[in-house]
């Protein structure tokens, strides 16, 4: 009874933290907070006047407005379709239910510019389409894939699975007693939704719908491609195309006050929900569709038709392009092991700084090392554009030898992914007791030892997860590693870029499916079998 | 632990671009730096010369490409300290911008000597290596010369509205609008800018996929350098595409430069643009990329309108890359990258 | 005999929170010393000071020959020389039985040696290749025992070790712990709740109660003559009648002694002191049975005095019980009874004789 609750909190004497996760978590903090300040620094540079003029400019306005109008459609598109498939894949006898819930989490794989990509080159002037058809292709429907709808279609139909994924997990931990006895009292399938299953599915539809809005904020590849510009692409417009680079700073600020304002919104955003601790595994009772099986199906078909078919598809004919044009091996196993290796070391850094950043704010919780915490995680809620820029003025002002080095690309990741790492480390510590590492230091092992010996292997789970997820985001990351790679390095990413933006699709082929490969799998581990699970 | 941290450095340190080794093994062993380029130009028409440079030189290059103007100012916010030795531009307005910085050091008079006056900076900062005029491509099945804008300004009639294609994120087109601006004063830019974003035309990236829009038949035309055409010829010879000069309007069709000045004072950095005014070069530029050769010996591609044949005015690079900011904060402003 | 631990006006605060106020005492070699108390009382904070998983704020702590916590001077956890046992174990779940026990020893044959007798003590050598999540919830318990005395620490300190097991196999457990720490001649200091485990393990035990050492004694002390009403309240069945009742009631229970008593007195009675009084006895009182709890070899009532809001515990032997709602007489059995006076802080323990 008494073991756990003694000392507030359980902490601990042992609560003076060792210098060695002290000092690392520090230089993570400041690693996200300092090239921030940069951006400020810059920013008004040309005085407080020409600052406020360039905040409240016409095209600033525009931006903002054009931003939020993108968010406003994205994230109910994204909401509605993560919400209704999570619903149809776990509630309901859709037909090959267990294939569709699989099916409907692989948007995921494909980074957004190369989805987007995908969906103007299938639907697009010149594109598969009109080459299946000719002449007669609907070049109508090629102008849905620009502007605004273009947006929309590709961030809506890429992003709902972190909705979906987040639903799935919710709908599993609602309480089944719930929906029979709503069923007891003569509620109708529908009602029971309404009122049961909708309300307890919130707190999940929120937080996944504050990563889709994240996401929208920082997205560059997908605006980019489909030419709707928001902030992300006004202020690489403006980085690119002015000498006066104030203007991209200026802008900026305003992203990251936009952004922040969103994260307040939604304080819950650092945690995914809980995993469900009670018992009652039951099976959830299935709603049959009778009539409605063929619109759940045609819906089903649409989501991973748009969302999944249409990018491999577009993916696989580039491929059968290259193979005819004999292009394919141009690019192959030297771009794929820079961008492989980038991305390990970025996962290797991540987790170096990570497990002191967690185990500080799990083991010896104070409001420094919350503090600190809270910092490192505000890095994933910068645009990597922004966070790019802000590096690149922190280089040029403060640390030129860094300047244009890996060292900075590999800064770049880690602020901005780090959190990926730091939070599944954390929640794996949270879940571990601290008497394993007291008993270690009780049977007279130092704290290095307890710590290689005990907190590392114990903590695996976490580190591996974490890690898996700092490369797959790695290795997709567009906006960042343009601006900060060395002169002459390319990942995977940068390719496929500039091969899509010169419109040779043949080029980009090879390099696409062999950035999916590799992303795949890692993803599927990580991210889609342990919400799905290997039970259903 | 110990572990970790030593393969983490070992792949950082196996990740360090060494993109170009596969070039430079069969190559006399030269001087051990690398250099660095910023090129502005297109990785597609400018990397196999390089390639052939470092085959040559056993001179190892790594390149940043970018755009001209994104590179210029990279330039001007990195200051002295800049790990680039030469930039390659393909506006001579964006070259300029960086000579009045006096980060160019000065090139040697043979290299200068090359190049006719009007192609190079007054002060010997920079050089030009070839030259590249601004045309009209269209679809002669869809369209003939004669209906087609006589000058910039007739772009702005409405009847143009969504039929036509710009890249305005381009160094090619901003420095036409600078042009246009100097000659035609700040105002009558923004008047024009005003004008084209209401007629709303389709915005491309670079010029090529104006090229090959306009093949596909997904504008009617679009606003170019002159040889992007040439290439895609050779690519599609049945495509039945032609430029058109604009006749009307002072800098219509203006006449630009794709150049190169030097950072740093790498000797080797000296031999890189020694050798793209070489007269293999310079026949790279005429006969793969269809561009004017700049040095005075060499000749243009048979088929291209000599370059003094062509409507353009005589304004000077320094005034261009003086007007070259304030343009480049109008395009900003006009919501035509939107 | 030897003092292995010795504190002296220990305290230990989180904060403004004072979980622990000016503990002292020894515990003496071999011998097994109990803290008990409700929870939240500081026994835990107690241990875990001794253990160096918290730092006190004041006073002196001496394992052996070292002072481990003394003015300026803090030995970390690791250099005391104690053995801990969780309340859940915390065997490493990623290391098999074997790798568990050697963990505190040296990597030599004799540290292999000292983890196998230790295993071989608790009976688990047979599964030492075992991972924990195997053994049942008393092996785990035991090899956690095991893991904690194979390094032959000073001192084996024991936290709620058998707060999660089931109520059968705690006493089951409980004969092996005191069988194993004998054999393994250990000093131990173990931290309950249940005051029928710490009876029945400890030599000695500390009663505490929010953070402060009530009283110190063996089991037979701690249970007659119990220093402080909270003492007695917590360890074994009783209540304790005020003397405020009324001189009628006290004089008809007591006699005689019922003078020697002041207005804030409280007597303390036990199920047992009580019993039913013949017809006509003059020292007896009127009372209703209120509730009855039948525990096979005994009934415990709830009686009510009657003309008084006074409940108190009555116990018979074997299975009769009284019926809920009958009235009867009952009287208290002769002999010495605790009598408490004062409130908290100043409150003094006498004896009266009931004749």
């Amino acid at each position: 009874m008494s073991g756990m609750q003694s000392g507030p909190a359980g902490r601990s004497a042992l609560a003076h933290p060792s210098p060695v996760l002290v000092i690392p978590a520090l230089v993570a903090a400041a690693a996200v907070s300092i090239p921030l300040f940069y951006v400020c620094l810059r920013a008004i540079e040309g005085g407080a006047g020409r600052y406020m003029e360039l905040v409240t400019s016409e095209l600033s306005l525009q931006l903002l407005w054009r931003t939020l109008l993108l968010v406003a459609g994205v994230v109910p598109l994204a909401a509605f379709i993560g919400v209704s498939m999570a619903w149809l894949v776990t509630r309901t006898r859709l037909p090959g239910r267990r294939i569709w819930a699989v099916l409907a989490a692989l948007p995921l794989v494909f980074p957004s510019y190369l989805a987007s990509f995908a969906l103007v080159s299938m639907l697009g002037p010149g594109g598969v389409l009109q080459e299946l058809f000719g002449p007669a292709a609907p070049i109508r429907l090629g102008d849905l894939a620009y502007g605004y709808s273009g947006a929309l279609i590709a961030l809506g139909f890429f992003t709902y699975p972190y909705v979906y994924l987040m639903s799935i997990a919710a709908l599993r931990e609602t309480d089944q007693t719930l929906e029979e006895a709503a069923q007891s009292l003569g509620s109708g399938p529908w009602r029971r939704f309404r009122d049961i299953v909708l309300p307890q599915l919130l707190p999940a539809v929120r937080s996944g719908s504050l990563l889709v809005t994240l996401y929208v904020l920082s997205d560059f590849g997908a605006v980019s491609i489909v030419r709707y510009q928001t902030f992300t692409l006004g202020i690489y417009n403006a980085y690119r195309g002015l000498f006066d680079r104030s203007v991209a700073a200026a802008l900026s600020t305003v992203l990251i006050l936009l952004t922040l304002v969103f994260i307040a919104m939604d304080a819950s955003f650092r945690r995914p929900p809980r995993k469900r601790t009670s018992g009652a595994a039951r099976p959830p009772l299935l709603l049959p569709l009778g009539r409605w099986a063929p619109v759940a199906l045609a819906w089903s078909c649409l989501v991973i038709g748009v969302g999944f078919a249409i990018p491999t598809l577009t993916i696989l004919h580039w491929v059968a392009r290259a193979l005819e044009m004999n292009r394919a091996l141009d690019w192959s196993f030297q771009g794929t092991a820079e961008s492989v290796g980038i991305s390990i070391a970025a996962a290797l850094t991540a987790t170096l700084f990570a497990i002191p950043v967690a185990l500080w704010s799990a083991r010896h919780p104070s409001a420094i090392s919350r503090g600190v915490s809270r910092i490192v995680f505000a890095g994933y809620a910068l645009p990597g554009l922004v966070v790019a820029l802000a590096l690149v003025f922190f280089a040029t002002r403060s640390m030129i030898v860094l300047y244009q080095t890996l060292g900075l690309l590999l800064a770049g990741y880690v602020v901005r992914f780090l959190p990926e790492s730091v939070g599944a480390i954390e929640s794996s510590a949270a879940r571990l007791s601290p008497n394993y590492e007291l008993a270690a230091r009780s049977l007279g092992a130092s704290r290095f030892r307890t710590f290689r010996t005990i907190t590392l292997p114990l903590l695996r789970g976490g580190i591996l997860t974490g890690g898996g997820l700092v490369f797959l985001t790695t290795i997709k990351e567009l906006p960042a590693t343009l601006i900060l790679r060395p002169s002459g390095f390319e990942t995977l990413a940068t390719r496929i870029w500039t091969s899509v933006t010169e419109a040779f699709y043949a080029e980009a082929a090879i390099p696409s499916l062999v950035l999916i490969l590799v992303s795949a799998l890692p993803l599927y581990a990580l991210v889609i079998r342990p919400v799905l699970g290997s039970s259903r | 632990m110990k572990h970790l941290l030593i393969v983490s450095l070992l792949l950082a340190a196996a990740c360090a671009p060494e993109k170009e080794e596969s070039a430079t093994t069969t190559a006399p062993a030269a001087a051990s730096t690398t250099l660095t380029l910023y090129s502005g130009r297109n990785e597609k028409l400018i990397q196999p010369l390089i390639d052939r440079f470092q085959t040559a030189t056993g001179i190892k290059v790594a390149v940043r490409y970018g755009e001209t103007s994104e590179l210029a100012a990279t330039i001007l916010e990195e200051g002295a300290r800049t790990p680039a030795d030469v930039f390659l531009a393909q506006d001579g307005a964006a070259l300029g911008a960086i000579e009045k910085t006096e980060l160019f050091q000065p090139l040697p008079p043979a290299i200068l000597e090359r190049v006719e006056p009007r192609f190079a900076s007054g002060d010997g900062r920079w050089v030009g290596l070839s030259g590249r005029a601004r045309t009209v491509v269209y679809s002669t099945e869809r369209m003939k010369a004669a209906e087609l804008p006589q000058s910039l300004d007739a772009l702005g009639d409405p009847a143009w509205k969504g039929r036509f294609g710009v890249a305005p994120s381009n160094a090619s087109f901003q420095a036409h609008m600078a042009a246009y601006s100097a000659v035609h004063g700040e105002k009558a830019l923004r008047e024009l800018l005003r004008k084209l974003v209401a007629n709303q035309p389709k915005r491309y990236p670079n010029n090529s996929s104006i090229v090959r829009a306009v093949i596909a038949g997904e504008i009617e035309f679009g606003l170019v350098n002159h040889y992007y055409l040439w290439q895609m010829k050779r690519e599609q010879p049945e495509a039945v595409v032609e430029n058109f000069f604009m006749p009307e309007g002072e800098v219509s069709s203006f006449i630009n430069v794709a150049g190169a000045g030097l950072l740093s004072r790498e000797e080797n950095a000296v031999r890189l643009i020694e050798y793209m005014l070489n007269d293999d070069s310079q026949r790279y530029f005429a006969q793969e990329t269809f561009e004017y050769p700049l040095a005075r010996n060499a000749r243009p591609s048979t088929g291209l309108i000599p370059l003094g044949e062509l409507r353009s005015s005589q304004i000077g690079f320094a005034a261009l890359s003086d007007s070259l900011p304030a343009t480049l904060e109008l395009i900003n402003q006009s919501g035509l990258l939107q | 005999m030897n003092n292995v631990v010795e504190l002296t006006n220990v305290e230990v605060a989180y904060g403004s929170i004072l979980a622990v106020r000016g503990a002292t005492f020894a515990v003496a070699e071999r011998e097994i010393f109990a803290l008990l108390g409700p929870s939240g009382c500081g026994k835990t904070s107690l241990l875990r000071a001794i253990a160096g998983f918290e730092r006190p704020r004041r006073g002196s702590i001496r394992i052996g020959d070292t002072d481990v916590v003394s003015e300026g001077r803090w030995v970390q956890p690791e250099k005391r020389s104690v053995g801990m046992v969780f309340q859940e174990g915390a065997l490493f779940p990623h290391l098999t039985l074997w790798e568990n026990a050697r963990y505190g020893v040296k990597r030599e044959a004799r540290g292999e040696e000292q983890a196998r007798e230790a295993l071989n003590l608790v009976g688990l050598l047979p599964l030492k290749d075992r991972y924990p999540h195997e053994l049942s919830g008393g092996q785990q318990q035991r090899a956690a025992l095991a893991r904690a005395i194979a390094p032959r620490p000073k001192v084996v300190l024991l936290d709620e070790p058998f707060a999660s097991l089931d109520p059968a196999l705690r006493r089951r457990i409980r004969d092996d712990l005191r069988e194993i720490l004998h054999a393994a001649r250990m000093t131990a200091i173990l931290v309950t709740h249940d005051q029928e485990e710490a009876l029945d393990l400890a030599d000695r035990v500390a009663m505490m109660d929010r953070g402060r050492i009530l009283q110190v004694g063996t089991p037979a002390e701690i249970y007659d003559s119990p220093a402080r009403a909270e003492v007695a309240m917590f360890v074994g069945e009783g209540e304790c009648l005020s003397c405020r009742i009324g001189t009628e009631i006290l004089e008809s229970l007591l006699g005689p002694a019922a003078r020697e008593l002041e207005g804030d007195a409280k007597l303390f009675i036990r199920p047992e002191d009580l019993e039913v009084a013949e017809e006509g006895d003059p020292r007896s009182v009127p009372a209703v049975v209120e509730t009855v709890r039948f525990f096979g070899h005994d009934v415990l009532h709830s009686i009510r005095l009657e003309g008084a809001d006074c409940r108190l515990p009555f116990r018979t032997m074997g299975t009769a019980a009284l019926r809920r709602g009958s009235t009867l007489r009952i009287r208290l059995r002769s002999g010495r009874y605790g009598v408490f006076i004062g409130s908290d802080e100043s409150q003094v323990r006498r004896e009266i004789e009931v004749g």
